[in-house]
């Protein structure tokens, strides 16, 4: 019952590991997500199963910032917060800033960037050890007529109505990234606007993973310095985003001639708007109005509309979309 | 003063003459550190978590996960054939005891609500008695449950008591011609308001080792009171009380939370003697929320009556209250007496009710009913304040009360004006109404909350003053100190009583085998004002014992000739006589400034003025400490904290740090300004009264009305979270 803790050499031998024992061998950086769930008896199985935990964090090859000969970032999956913070700012401001808004110094001194990608759904429910829900190996979601303040997200359907908890996600989603999955057959790269798809419907992780898969890195593409990141949260720090927006505009000749803008804090999976650039291409940024350009945006996804989030949605992007297009100037 | 003592209070010691008003007074009043200081952030300072035995083994209890019903299978055998296991014990694998005053014992198969004991495990470790603990496989027998005041007061509700959901039936507390007041009222303002239910949450988590030697037990315990924890586990566990020892060293926090027995004592004693070895039982920061009790959760409608002027004329108040499921802790659930004190009224009246629910019982929390009563009193006031277009401070300036309307009495001392006036100047207070600093999407106001304190508990309490080896001085007190600097302040008594230097006297506290029998617990506010009398007058026999010995000079090295030649030297004094034909109470008022972000929702509050009557300050850097700790709880009541339960189960939903917000660094105001607006009190020789619990009491209302003011919307189900403000002003058409 107790887990058991192995260092992992080298991403292959993690991966042989964790499919050496599966389905109980887990992977854990520095564990502030798994060593809460498992503290709490917060369980996707019942049973007696002894867990392994694969170490990560002495693996040297994913504690790197490097850029790769075709330009992109690579980011290694056990890179700190606190390192990415530092790094990113230069090359990523958007990423720099989503992790100052990360829980705490402290915790972003000893995190990683792969184990707030791979982090668990943070409902009330879902952590509560004695109530049974999906995720927990049950049926259907109880923080379905629960308080508010349990926060199902505004846009929950299906089994699990969780949010997914990574700000993370959110950015590099807006800064179309890409993560590198180290498993069996080699290295694969998904984008990470596939790498949540489905997590409402899957039991035990949310991030689409075989079981033997390392997530290794994440690349981040050169991106145009016009980029900004917002938060809001009940308060200032320690908290989860109610809502949060990642923008990136390319602009050309004073116009936005390309942009990405990515929605958190309310669905299973970071929302990628859709037609952003088509609602944003307009007058020049001399006069954009980025009130009604968040309301535009806002309204691609129509169901968010009558939902509490939609007001603080709409002021996460708008504030977002200001800093972006006032870096444009 | 509580009628058993009456006696005992009418044969205590004449109060010494008292200490002058101005001046003269050399260590008192000074704002030295905390004697403590250094081993509390050296690490040096031995808590009751810190305590390790040889062979010491780990307890863990077994928590109820259905809120009512019954254990029907205990199945503890995987759990016993886990590594490490000593013993797993069920309701029925003891004999349990049962706590003074109790029907359940500390184990038992039935329950009353989520997390209560059903069982518990001893392992080699903590670890292993935890993941034991999770090997139980327990089944119930269900029965209906009431977790909130609705399902408990709903028709056809299960009974948790024959007579009745509400214990002990409704409270009415009334004085003053109520309907001749109506009848006057010019303007009746009326308005409902409920609070949530607030936990401690200390650092230092509740917990104990137990030992038992050749003399009996000894118990290391982070608790507020270790004689009254040792008289009550001696009666728990029906050993003599000579055989038993507590052992409270520095406490990590208690805020009313470790006054009382709980099962925990006694089933690490009961496991000690079991298992022949010394038994940790620490609770989880998971079962401090479920299982270490909080402040109730209330609902009340609060009618005020005034003239057009301004003159308050009656206050009547219906108040619901949360009481767990028995009600020897209902008193806990409700209150209103110190919310009518406060103000000058023609008649006031408070219907209480305490309704029996299947949660865990409410206890004490840092002025306990009276922080959520003055939290929604205050904000009627600002309301009614509001509604006659009166500058809320000139409002509460019109009402002050100069009897106590519920003592009939004369006040012992009491400076709320002065709270309001030096409050109100160091604020820089001026009326504005409500919207009127509007700075973009920052919403500024200001806001104002005022606190009376009742300083009235009595039991006897004896304190002692010794000069020891090498001429030192020691006060021996038998209290337990939670950080309010108890080490220090009386030190400082004794040191001005005896006429010398600070470092030459040390407190020693925390002990029941070394310490007299001081007052039960530090609580309520008064541990200096009642304790502090008695250090005086044992220092003060102390230095006549020692003149009459020949003491000359009280250089050490000639004291220290003098305890070689007589032994040590050690006096004690028995708590003074209380005061006759007066009524004691702390005073306070709170200027708080926020501002409240249009869109978000969220309010920062900006600065705290905090003006205390606290009668004569002892070390005003303390006492501050006070005033910062308590407002910071205030505003976590105001702004952030609330248990949510599943309203289907019973369980708490947010029973985590993460997830239960209490105020950090960053939700601190930028200040929090201490005023010291008293003078020394009637209430007793020193002058002193309190300041633990006020500031807790002041600072939500004061937080609310200055959001009221910011905005100009009322959220009156607290705590006022950014979602409420937002849904509140989109109601509002804002």
């Amino acid at each position: 019952m107790t887990p058991r803790v192995v260092q992992a050499r080298s991403v292959e031998e993690a991966s042989a590991l964790l499919r050496a024992h599966a389905p109980h061998a887990w992977p854990i950086a520095f564990g502030g997500d798994l060593l809460g769930l498992w503290k709490d008896g917060v369980r996707e199985r019942a049973g007696d199963d002894a867990p392994l935990w694969v170490d990560l964090t002495g693996v040297p090859e994913l504690a790197h910032i490097e850029r790769g000969a075709d330009g992109r970032w690579r980011l290694g999956a056990m890179v700190t917060l606190a390192q990415l913070q530092r790094s990113a700012a230069s090359f990523a401001p958007l990423l720099a800033e989503a992790v100052e808004r990360i829980a705490s110094p402290q915790l972003r001194a000893r995190s990683m960037l792969g184990g707030n990608l791979l982090q668990r759904p943070r409902c009330w429910y879902f952590r509560q050890p004695d109530i049974a829900c999906f995720k927990k190996g049950g049926r259907g979601c109880p923080a379905v007529g629960g308080p508010p303040q349990a926060h199902p997200g505004a846009l929950g359907s299906g089994p699990c109505h969780a949010v997914h908890p990574s700000d993370l996600a959110t950015a590099l989603l807006a800064l179309d990234a890409t993560v590198e999955i180290v498993g069996a057959g080699g290295t694969r790269e998904l984008a990470l606007g596939q790498l949540y798809r489905g997590a409402a419907a899957a039991r035990e992780r949310e991030a689409r993973l075989a079981p033997d898969e390392v997530l290794a890195a994440v690349c981040v593409p050169p991106q145009p310095a016009t980029q900004a990141f917002e938060k809001l949260a009940p308060r200032p720090a320690n908290e989860f985003a109610s809502a949060a927006a990642a923008v990136v505009l390319r602009v050309n000749e004073g116009r936005v001639a390309g942009a990405r803008v990515a929605l958190g804090g309310v669905a299973s999976e970071p929302l990628l708007l859709e037609d952003a650039c088509a609602l944003l291409s307009g007058p020049s940024l001399e006069r954009f109005d980025a009130a009604a350009a968040a309301g535009r945006l806002l309204r691609t996804v129509p169901a968010l509309a009558p939902s509490r989030a939609a007001a603080l949605c709409e002021l996460a992007i708008e504030r977002a979309l200001a800093r972006a297009a006032a870096a444009a100037g | 003063m509580s009628a058993p003592y009456a006696d005992a209070a009418a044969a205590a010691p004449e109060p010494l003459p008292r200490w002058p008003d101005e001046g003269a007074l050399q260590v008192v009043g000074q704002a030295v550190p905390r004697a403590s200081a250094r081993a509390k952030v050296t690490g040096a300072a031995c808590f009751t978590s810190d305590v390790a035995r040889p062979g010491m083994l780990h307890a863990v209890l077994v928590r109820a996960t259905v809120a009512h019903g019954s254990v029907t299978h205990f199945d503890a055998r995987a759990a016993r054939a886990r590594p490490g296991v000593r013993g797993v014990w069920g309701p029925d694998d003891l004999r349990w005891p049962t706590l003074p005053r109790r029907s359940r014992p500390v184990i038992a198969d039935s329950v009353a609500f989520v997390g209560e004991e059903i069982g518990v495990v001893v392992a080699e470790s903590e670890l292993q008695a935890r993941e034991a603990a999770r090997a139980i496989t327990l089944t119930y027998r269900e029965q209906a449950a009431c977790v909130t005041l609705q399902q408990s007061l709903a028709d056809g509700a299960p009974l948790l008591a024959p007579e009745g959901n509400i214990a002990g039936g409704v409270e009415v507390i009334a004085r003053g011609d109520l309907a001749r007041a109506q009848a006057q009222a010019e303007v009746v303002l009326e308005a409902r308001y409920s609070t949530p239910a607030q936990h401690h949450n200390c650092l230092e988590p509740h917990g104990c080792v137990a030992q038992w030697g050749a003399d009996g037990l000894t118990l290391w315990d982070s608790n507020q009171g270790a004689h009254m924890i040792r008289e009550r586990l001696a009666a728990t566990l029906q050993c003599p009380l000579a055989s038993v020892r507590v052992i409270s060293p520095y406490v990590g926090g208690g805020f009313g939370s470790k006054i009382h027995i709980k099962p925990y004592h006694a089933i690490a004693a009961v496991l000690a003697r079991e298992l022949a070895a010394p038994v940790r039982l620490f609770m989880a920061r998971r079962e401090e929320f479920v299982a270490g009790h909080h402040r109730a959760p209330t609902e009340r409608r609060i009618r005020l009556g005034a003239t057009r002027e301004g003159r308050l004329l009656f206050v009547d108040e219906q108040i619901a209250g949360e009481a767990g499921p028995t009600p020897l802790m209902a008193f806990n659930a409700a209150g209103a007496s110190n919310g009518l004190r406060l103000h000058r009224a023609e008649a006031v009246r408070a219907e209480i009710r305490r309704v029996l629910t299947h949660t865990q019982s409410p206890i004490p929390f840092r002025g306990p009913t009276a922080a959520e009563d003055i939290f929604c009193l205050e904000q009627a006031i600002d309301e009614l304040a509001h509604a006659l277009q009166i500058d809320p401070l000139a409002l509460r300036l019109r009402n002050l009360a100069e009897v106590d309307m519920l003592a009939g009495l004369p006040y012992a001392g009491k400076e709320l004006e002065r709270c309001y006036r030096l409050g109100a100047e160091a604020f820089g207070w001026t009326h504005r109404p409500p919207c009127s600093q509007r700075d973009g999407d920052l919403w500024r106001g200001i806001g104002m909350g005022a606190v009376a304190y009742d300083a009235t508990l009595y039991e006897p309490s004896r304190a002692e003053v010794a000069c020891v080896h090498g001429g030192g001085f020691e006060v021996r007190v038998g209290i337990s100190e939670i950080g309010c600097g108890a080490d220090t302040v009386f030190a400082q008594i004794a040191a001005e009583a005896l006429g010398v230097p600070l470092d030459r006297v040390v407190t020693h506290f925390g002990d029941t085998a070394s310490t007299p029998r001081s007052i039960d617990a530090t609580n309520h506010s008064r541990t200096s004002a009642v304790v502090g009398p008695s250090v005086r007058a044992a220092a003060q026999a102390l230095k006549e014992a020692l003149l009459r010995a020949g003491a000359r000079t009280w250089q050490p090295d000639e004291l220290g000739a003098l305890v070689e030649a007589h032994g040590a030297f050690v006096c004690g004094a028995d708590r003074e006589r209380p005061p006759h034909g007066v009524f004691a109470a702390m005073f306070g008022a709170h200027f708080v400034e926020v501002a409240v972000h249009r869109r978000t929702g969220h309010v920062a509050v900006r600065r705290a003025v905090c003006a205390h009557d606290a009668g004569r300050v002892l070390n005003p850097r303390l006492a501050e400490s006070q005033v910062r700790g308590g407002f910071l709880q205030g505003l976590g009541m105001a702004l952030h904290e609330e248990r949510v339960l599943d309203p289907r189960s019973g369980a708490q939903l947010n029973a985590a740090m993460w997830a239960y917000r209490t105020p950090g660094i960053v939700d601190a105001p930028g200040s929090i300004r201490f005023v010291d607006a008293g003078r020394p009190d009637g209430g007793n020789s020193l002058g002193v009264k309190g300041i633990g619990e006020p500031p807790l009491i002041a600072a939500g209302a004061a937080i609310a009305n200055a959001v009221f003011n910011a905005t100009g919307v009322r959220v009156r189900d607290y705590p006022i979270t950014p979602d409420k403000l937002r849904a509140a002003w989109s109601g509002a058409g804002a």
